[in-house]
């Protein structure tokens, strides 16, 4: 019986090595698994406090309004492109849940290429990331990203605990900052895979309306490229491989963003698990954007392209 | 004539150092009797105070007691206890401690004076006077005499000629000479006659001398007139001593004589003179044993010749006077040597004397004049010894009985044949050339060991072995070095001489070993570089071979010496062979053969200390060769490869016996393998070595558990060493072969298979096997479970990890008996719960952990295992925990239906059929096993609830809650389960609570009203049940 067991178990190692052997292989090493995990765990347990904290969508707006008031007064904004963004994001806008938030964008001058939401609805794109936008269909990823932070509530999580306290009668000084402090180590832990989250949902919400599916993962290779950004080299040796992983997983617990080629390879393999979407005509939008049309304006046909 | 006045005062003061050292020799004994006096006087007396009155008996006379001292003590014929003395046996043992106190002893008196009192006593007798009025008077007034007459010849330079003066003295020494003649009849003058004696024949020897030499009494002019008279008189003198019939007279008027042919003037006449002078001498030495004057003689003559020094004289002339002196003193000991009696010490030192004056009074002439033929000389000169040894040993048979110095100093052949064979061996350097110098030793060593084995001699081959050992040392020294290549014939010439005297001779063993050397030369240096260490073994083959068979050690012992130079060239040469040597590993196969043949055969080496070591040794130069061959034929990469299985083929051998000894040999040989392999290729793996260093890998790790798997009749800490390099080998080969999510795949086979080869005697292997699980666990979290491959459109998460789960499953199974087990145990769930989190995503990760809770729970049924049942608890504690914090915040949804609902209705049936299965009543030891219906219960019931409560708000949350909560109780009664009444009736407490403490505050008028109205008509519909069946109820609760 014993002697079945093992047999029975060592050939499905093998068929199962075998099968694996083939295929499309992915040769990366690191502890991004028990990174993952950890961060599961930090996010669950921070459910609780989040829950409890939880701010009404109305709040959550006020709040927003009263932080864009503060980011209007350091940089100016280009109404001509805010007004073309705003347009495509308001299309965007039915693919969300939260249907109470409106959402308000914003084009300010700042030669960084970034974009980020505030709680409320209120996102901002900054010039440099407009400049490095090609196709409307990109700048529609962008948005459902940061528009997907808002609609997850990751924006406003961040203020719960401060304006909780503040409620409460507990001031910001002393307990508060402690408590807040620990609250930002803890969210540190699973911060990135909120971004990847928002990269999913982002991605989900431009493509349901109607944008081409791969902008997003165009978008960010070229990110990763223009910033130098590259996929840690396979380790040629087995010290090198955990020494490798261990650098690499106490290095990115600290940042605020996952490796943009890791973030390449979700959106990717994201987009070609979807077997429905091969076929579709989608909207690329490469002369709209350069003219700042919107798609409702124009939208010909050479903008178009089969996934 | 003053250096003639100083030598006579010479010799006169010689002549009374020794009556002095006689003198002082006599005063020695006289010390050492007077010593042994006062002993015996002071044991007498000591006798005397102690014992009773016994009449003295006279004691031994002095001169007696003196004559027993000058006679050599007797042998003791019976054992006394006593000493000699005859002391009555009524006395007791004589003490050193002195006589009773009462009367102070006096000091022991000595028996006769002390040697001052006698010298005192003889001063003041007649003896000294008469010593030296008659005889030191004599000779002083003889000296003074002597000195006057010259001093009167001198003086009378100016008062008469040369006639004249030569007339006086002539006068004056005849006179002493007839006085002294006259008067030595009567025996009252014989000392002042022989003063007289003396000093006339001195007188007229010198006069004879100053006849030509001195210019003031010059009367002679020819050369040859003076020397002939001068002759005469010392002539003359020696038969007048002869009279006297003293070897100091007669000694000291030849040494007058010699002294004359060395002054005389004329060589040729002092050189032929010489022949009769010695052969008179010696002929007086013979006659009379006076060997003492011959032992002069040799002295005197050829420091005579030395003395003239070279005349330039023809060198045939020369020679042949040198040969007949050394022909007179040859004879004269061959002579000496056909007498039976032992040769005494001057006896002894003719024949080397006689032989050093030839050879220095010869060679320094050839080489002066023909050096060119110098060999011949010697060659002729080695001859005539050869005649002289043969003379000997006809005339003195040699005693093998008497030692060799004591035959060679007593006049035995030994001595001749030695230097013959000295001069032949000089005869052939001087006139041979390179090689031929050898075979010209090598010919003169055979015919001296040919005519020592013709006589029966010994000495003879012992010589012969000697210049055998020239001839080598030559060979070794000079002719193989200058790499020549025409020396090896007489190398091997060499060798087949010794070979053959030791076969003609079987107790001559150095000849055997003497023959090796040259072999071993011949084949180290005429061998091409890489082929000496196979060459040498053959050769050690050989002779072990050949001793063997014929139980000779010797040529198995020069077997072992070739063997250990085989070795040493073996690592010399053929370890660093350049690559680019064509079969460069081929001399050193030779080598292996070799050896290993000799290791088998030393099994039939007779018992002994040899039988103990010899067998080992052989095997390890076997072993040795073994491994070098290795490195050099197998490729670089392989090199680790081959010698693990090297050491795999020796173990083989070794236990099969040929030989024993390869059994423990090859773990070293081994250990050597796996460091090469260890430093070579893990240590510095990397995923981009070739296929050969793969292929090497593999074959180490192979070879290396078949090591193991052949060392179960070995030690344990070979196969423990040989199953942790073979696993540390494959596991190295998985992760540098394999893809990298495969490789966990592979360690985990590497598992199993360990597993199924553990035994009682391979615990390692166990303890390999769980190292491998560890190591594939961990390496799972760093390769598989954020994979993204896929084939076929499944990931290569669940391709790999689901069978490693498997895997591990397994393992428990096999292990459920140990603690390890357990491990395994809780290790597959683990993996279990962390690839459904991957592969079903964030939000669905909670359905397939539900439905893991509840297989697990019902494994844990089925097989009533504890840990499965505890594994279920655990997972279903956080799949409630998982549901509220995460999937009921999750946007997604299901088919339409909002995702926390989909996986929470899930997570809810799973846990509710997880309550059906669990007992209603268990025994079970642990609290939580034992309520583990109840656990199931709560938390579904509670998730529920949540979902409620995040679904709805409000009065509809009251209401809703309120209709759970009477659905329980009725589920509670159809089930007949009272944790579910519970739970109802809990929440429905809930309820009320909500309603009076959060409804009447927040909400408005009809929600308010509206929870009431429903909560309160739900409450008494569930009253209403508990009374109408409460018969019912009671035996349910």
């Amino acid at each position: 019986m014993n002697r079945r067991a093992a047999i029975a178990v060592a050939a499905l190692l093998i068929a199962g090595g075998a099968l694996a052997s083939m295929g499309k292989q992915d040769r990366t090493v690191d502890l991004s698994s028990a990174r993952e995990i950890w961060a599961d765990f930090l996010r669950d347990a921070d459910q609780i406090g989040l829950v409890a904290t939880r701010m009404p969508s109305g709040e959550e707006v006020r709040l927003g309004a009263q932080l864009a008031a503060g980011v209007s007064q350091w940089a100016a904004q280009d109404p001509n492109d805010t007004s073309y963004v705003s347009a495509v994001g308001q299309s965007l806008a039915p693919q969300l849940r939260r249907k109470d938030i409106p959402y308000e964008f914003h084009v300010i001058e700042s030669p960084s290429i970034n974009a980020f939401a505030l709680p409320g609805g209120q996102i901002y794109v900054l010039r440099g990331m407009m400049d490095f936008l090609e196709t409307e269909a990109e700048l529609a990823a962008i948005l459902g990203h940061e528009m997907s932070h808002v609609d997850l509530r990751h924006c406003v999580e961040r203020y719960q605990y401060q304006h909780a306290l503040k409620r409460a009668g507990v001031g910001v000084g002393g307990a508060g900052h402690l408590l807040d402090m620990a609250r930002m180590l803890i969210a540190m832990g699973y911060g990135q895979y909120q971004e990847l989250e928002a990269d999913a949902e982002g991605n989900r919400i431009a493509i349901e309306a109607g944008y081409d599916p791969d902008a997003a993962e165009t978008v960010f290779n070229r990110l990763a490229q223009t910033m130098g950004e590259a996929l840690r080299p396979p380790a040629s040796t087995p010290a090198g491989e955990i020494a490798g992983s261990m650098e690499e997983a106490l290095r990115d617990y600290f940042r605020t963003h996952p490796r943009t080629p890791e973030r390449v390879a979700r959106m990717h393999s994201m987009t070609t698990s979807h077997q429905e979407l091969r076929g579709r005509q989608f909207f690329v939008g490469r002369a709209n954007y350069r003219n700042r049309t919107t798609r409702s304006a124009s939208a010909p046909k050479a903008e178009f392209r089969t996934y | 004539m003053t250096e003639f006045l100083v030598f006579v005062l010479f010799i006169i003061c010689a002549m009374q150092y020794r009556k002095l050292r006689r003198v002082r020799r006599d005063v020695d004994e006289l010390r050492s009797e007077n010593r042994q006096i006062e002993k015996l006087t002071a044991r007498v007396y000591a006798l005397e105070c102690a014992a009773p009155h016994v009449p003295e008996t006279p004691t031994a006379p002095l001169v007696q007691r003196v004559a027993i001292a000058e006679e050599p003590p007797p042998p003791i014929v019976e054992p006394q206890p006593e000493p000699a003395y005859q002391a009555p046996p009524v006395l007791p043992e004589p003490e050193p401690k002195p006589p009773p106190p009462v009367e102070p002893p006096p000091p022991p008196v000595p028996a006769g004076p002390s040697w001052r009192e006698r010298i005192a006593s003889g001063v003041a007798s007649q003896e000294w006077e008469a010593m030296v009025g008659g005889n030191w008077l004599n000779k002083l007034g003889v000296l003074i005499l002597i000195i006057g007459i010259a001093l009167l010849l001198g003086y009378s330079f100016t008062k008469v000629g040369p006639a004249g003066r030569v007339a006086i003295a002539l006068a004056v020494s005849g006179g002493m000479l007839a006085a002294g003649v006259a008067v030595e009849r009567r025996s009252v003058y014989r000392v002042f006659a022989r003063g007289l004696i003396g000093g006339g024949w001195a007188g007229l020897y010198f006069t004879a001398y100053a006849m030509y030499a001195v210019d003031a009494a010059r009367i002679i002019a020819n050369p040859w007139i003076a020397s002939i008279l001068l002759t005469a008189v010392a002539a003359g003198m020696i038969l007048h001593s002869l009279k006297y019939k003293s070897q100091t007279v007669t000694g000291l008027a030849y040494f007058i004589a010699f002294a004359t042919l060395v002054i005389t003037p004329v060589n040729t006449f002092s050189f032929v003179a010489l022949v009769p002078l010695t052969a008179s001498l010696l002929y007086l030495a013979h006659r009379f044993e006076w060997f003492e004057m011959a032992l002069f003689g040799v002295f005197a003559t050829y420091g005579a010749c030395i003395a003239r020094g070279d005349s330039g004289s023809p060198l045939a002339s020369s020679q042949a006077i040198i040969a007949v002196y050394w022909l007179l003193f040859e004879g004269f000991t061959i002579l000496r040597a056909s007498r039976p009696k032992a040769f005494s010490l001057p006896e002894r030192c003719i024949f080397p004397l006689n032989t050093v004056g030839v050879l220095a009074l010869s060679v320094p002439k050839w080489n002066h004049v023909a050096r060119h033929h110098s060999w011949a000389f010697l060659a002729a000169c080695a001859v005539v010894f050869i005649a002289g040894a043969a003379a000997r040993y006809r005339l003195r048979r040699p005693d093998e009985a008497t030692p060799l110095p004591e035959r060679m100093a007593n006049g035995g052949y030994e001595g001749p044949i030695t230097i013959a064979a000295g001069l032949a061996t000089g005869a052939v350097w001087l006139k041979a050339t390179t090689v031929w110098i050898n075979f010209g030793w090598l010919v003169e060593a055979e015919l001296l060991f040919l005519a020592g084995r013709w006589l029966g001699q010994a000495y003879p081959q012992r010589l012969s072995a000697a210049l055998f050992g020239l001839a080598t040392l030559k060979l070794a020294a000079q002719d193989a070095p200058a790499n020549s290549h025409e020396w090896w014939p007489v190398g091997l010439f060499s060798t087949a001489l010794m070979y053959l005297n030791r076969w003609l001779r079987r107790t001559a063993k150095y000849f055997s070993y003497g023959a090796a050397v040259p072999l071993l030369l011949v084949a180290g240096y005429e061998s091409p570089t890489l082929w000496v260490g196979a060459a040498w073994f053959l050769i050690g083959l050989a002779l072990f071979e050949f001793g063997l068979r014929k139980s000779l050690v010797e040529y198995r012992l020069q077997a072992y010496g070739f063997v250990v130079f085989a070795l040493c060239a073996l690592a010399i040469n053929d370890f660093g062979a350049p690559l680019t040597a064509k079969l460069r590993w081929a001399p050193v196969l030779v080598a292996v053969a070799a050896a290993y043949v000799m290791a088998l055969r030393a099994k039939r080496i007779p018992e002994g200390v040899e039988a103990k070591y010899a067998p080992v040794a052989l095997a390890w130069a076997a072993t040795f060769s073994a491994v070098l061959f290795v490195w050099l034929a197998a490729p670089t990469k392989f090199i680790g490869t081959a010698w693990i299985a090297l050491a795999l083929l020796m173990l083989e051998l070794g236990l099969r016996g040929i030989p024993n000894c390869f059994r423990w040999q090859s773990y070293p040989v081994a250990s050597i393998g796996w460091a090469y392999v260890l430093v070579t290729v893990v240590i510095d793996v990397n995923k981009g070595m070739g296929t050969a260093t793969r292929l090497a890998l593999g074959g180490a790790a192979l070879l290396s558990y078949a090591l193991c798997a052949r060392g179960f009749r070995t030690e344990a800490y070979h196969r423990v060493a040989a199953s942790l390099a073979g696993t540390a080998f494959a596991a190295t080969l998985m992760w540098m072969a394999l893809p990298d999510p495969v490789v966990a795949v592979g360690w985990a086979l590497l598992g199993i298979a360990l597993m199924q080869f553990t035994g009682p005697n391979t615990r390692v292997l166990t303890v390999q096997a769980d190292l491998m699980g560890a190591a594939t666990f961990g390496r799972l979290f760093f390769a598989n479970f954020v994979n993204t491959g896929s084939t076929g459109g499944i990931s290569h998460r669940l391709l790999t990890v689901a069978p490693v789960i498997a895997s591990e499953y397994y393992a428990w199974f096999e292990r459920r008996q140990s603690k390890v087990g357990r491990l395994y145990l809780y290790a597959a769930p683990i993996l279990a719960v962390t690839l459904l989190r991957f592969e079903l995503g964030r939000v669905l990760t909670v359905v397939g952990w539900a439905a893991f809770t509840l297989l697990l729970y019902w494994i844990g049924r089925k097989r009533d295992d504890l840990d499965f049942r505890l594994q279920s608890y655990a997972l279903a504690l956080i799949c409630f925990w998982r549901s509220w914090t995460t999937n009921f915040y999750v946007p997604e949804s299901f088919a339409g239906v909002p995702g926390r609902v989909a996986t929470g209705a899930f997570v809810v049936s799973a846990l509710y059929i997880a309550q059906a299965l669990a007992p209603r009543a268990s025994d079970a030891r642990l609290k939580l096993d034992r309520y583990a219906r109840q656990l199931f219960s709560v938390l579904a019931s509670a998730l529920v609830a949540l979902m409620l409560y995040y679904e709805v708000s409000g009065a509809v949350l009251t209401v809703a809650w309120g209709v759970q909560a009477a659905l329980l109780m009725a589920a509670g009664f159809w089930a007949r389960d009272r944790v579910l009444r519970l739970s109802g009736l809990l929440l429905f407490l809930n309820c009320i609570l909500k309603l009076f403490f959060y409804d009447l505050r927040h909400l408005d008028t009809i929600s308010r009203i509206f929870s009431f109205i429903v909560l309160g008509a739900v409450m008494v519909g569930v009253s209403w049940v508990y009374t109408r069946f409460r018969k019912q109820i009671e035996r349910y609760l």
